[in-house]
């Protein structure tokens, strides 16, 4: 076993999470507020030390970038909230980041998430070139156009699912169900793989069952 | 029929403990796993494999936490040994608070291991704001006054004449949150910028659309996708022996043949007590 007295110190907190499989309990508790309150402490520090100094202060006191009050008064308007007769002020701020990134977001976002994925699911002279290629083949090209069009068709309401229309979204709420079963797939995978970091910290780092 | 029916009823804390030791025997009984690297892992291992070496550097995003480095951190390592060991100069940012402390040790450890210098051969900013990184695509030198030791940008010798994102080949998001949403809505869509990403085994899925479409040029998907880049470092010669995530490969693979057994188990016990229900003659439920 280790004598670090840091990995001891972070294998009894592993240990003291784990104990939840069992029930909850004070340890589970205790390393469960404690994380918190580490995290909630780091990243104002972190924030102090990355940001409002570099960004705030020396601009402002050492640079004389005096247009860095703007933004400045602009955020503590947010601490208007604490005093209610002026808690009205803190729309101000909220507003500002709100419009400012909706007009710099939605161009770009309906370009990255509408018009990209619409190039993405037409059908192209190319794809004939290597029509078993996974990403631009022509047979994924036409699994991925039934796959949209469908599934599009089982949330399309305004319509009684009869008919052709029925067929289609049947087809489509099959596309759905591969995709959650995919990302459930996933999820587990994902689980598991934090679960065995902590198994391979616990047996090399600490008790050195692994070399 | 008794016994079909008690499959579906088994105490969770025996499946934690079957699971316990599904992931701790093949730990200690080694054994090779053979597995696929997936084309989206090949893609990215190939953009970086394109950048000249002592050239342009590569921005690496330490976008995660401790809560979900298991799958993220040996990316991270595997990337890094990877372009230090080809003579890539490194970028490293985080846009998250506690990804900080996470991107230096291990940029500090891949470097150490190569022998590279901080300001020659990489650079940490450490943790910065979006926004900043968004206003990198304008003046790097203004979104990074400072590095994450307080230097000067100017002072660091490989960011002369980084200007922009003009000057960055490839940006790769290690993100186990949506904020890999946001690179690629202003970076990739704003500056054009080419991106490459790691991501949590829970995110792959929504991001695979990206690859399709040459947003992303190619990802890593959990710690699976970790494995493969570091097959593929070794494969090259670019290291002499893979790591954590290879080495967690046995473990994954003994506990999803265990999930998949006791998934059927449960199917089957569902429909042995479903058959063995006394049926209303009436037809009703």
């Amino acid at each position: 076993m280790t004598t670090n007295p840091w990995v001891w110190l972070a294998a009894i907190l592993t240990l003291c999470i784990y104990t939840y499989l069992y029930k909850d309990n004070p340890f589970y508790k205790f390393a469960e507020h404690l994380f918190t309150g580490l995290a909630v402490g780091f990243t104002i520090a972190l924030t102090w030390h990355n940001a409002v100094q570099p960004l705030i202060i020396q601009g402002i006191f050492r640079a004389h970038d005096w247009v860095l009050l703007v933004p400045l008064g602009l955020g503590l308007l947010f601490l208007a909230r604490f005093v209610p007769k002026v808690g009205y002020l803190m729309l101000i701020p909220i507003a500002i980041s709100l419009g400012a990134s909706s007009g710099i977001g939605l161009p770009r976002s309906l370009e990255a998430h509408i018009v990209k994925q619409m190039q993405g699911t037409l059908l192209t002279p190319a794809m004939l070139q290597h029509p078993f290629d996974p990403y631009n083949g022509l047979v994924v090209g036409l699994l991925v156009l039934a796959g949209v069009v469908c599934t599009i068709s089982y949330f399309f309401f305004s319509r009684e699912h009869t008919g052709a229309l029925r067929v289609s979204s049947r087809i489509g709420i099959w596309f759905v169900m591969i995709g959650f079963g995919a990302s459930f797939g996933y999820t587990v995978m994902a689980r598991l793989s934090l679960f065995i970091s902590r198994m391979q910290f616990l047996m090399t780092d600490w008790i050195h069952i692994i070399k | 029929m008794k016994f079909l029916i008690a499959l579906s009823k088994i105490d969770r804390r025996v499946v934690y403990l079957l699971l316990a030791l599904a992931v701790v025997v093949p730990m200690i009984v080694s054994f090779n796993v053979r597995f696929h690297v997936d084309r989206s892992t090949r893609d990215l291992f190939e953009a970086v494999d394109r950048i000249p070496p002592g050239g342009q550097p590569l921005m690496l995003v330490f976008d995660y936490d401790p809560q979900i480095m298991p799958e993220l951190d040996p990316m991270a390592t595997a990337i890094l040994r990877h372009c230090f060991a080809r003579g890539i100069r490194v970028v490293g940012v985080t846009t998250g608070a506690q990804g900080a402390a996470l991107g230096e040790r291990a940029m500090a450890r891949a470097a150490a291991e190569h022998g590279k210098r901080i300001g020659e051969d990489y650079c940490y900013f450490g943790y910065k704001l979006f926004l900043s990184m968004i206003y990198f695509g304008e003046n790097a030198r203004r979104a990074l006054p400072v590095d994450h030791y307080g230097r000067p940008f100017d002072s660091l010798p490989m960011m002369r004449g980084i200007r922009n994102y003009d000057d960055i080949p490839l940006v790769i998001d290690l993100a186990g949150s949506s904020i890999l949403n946001s690179w690629i809505v202003y970076m990739g869509a704003r500056y054009h910028v080419r991106l490459g990403a790691g991501v949590t085994a829970v995110m792959a899925p929504d991001f695979y659309q990206f690859l399709q479409t040459g947003q992303l040029a190619g990802q890593l998907s959990g710690m699976k996708g970790a494995a493969e880049y570091e097959q593929l470092v070794v494969e090259r010669g670019y290291a002499p022996a893979k790591g954590l995530a290879s080495r967690a490969m046995n473990a994954i693979s003994a506990s999803h043949l265990l999930l998949i057994a006791l998934i059927v188990m449960g199917n089957v016990g569902y429909f042995a007590a479903r058959r063995a229900k006394p049926k209303n003659p009436q037809g009703g439920a």
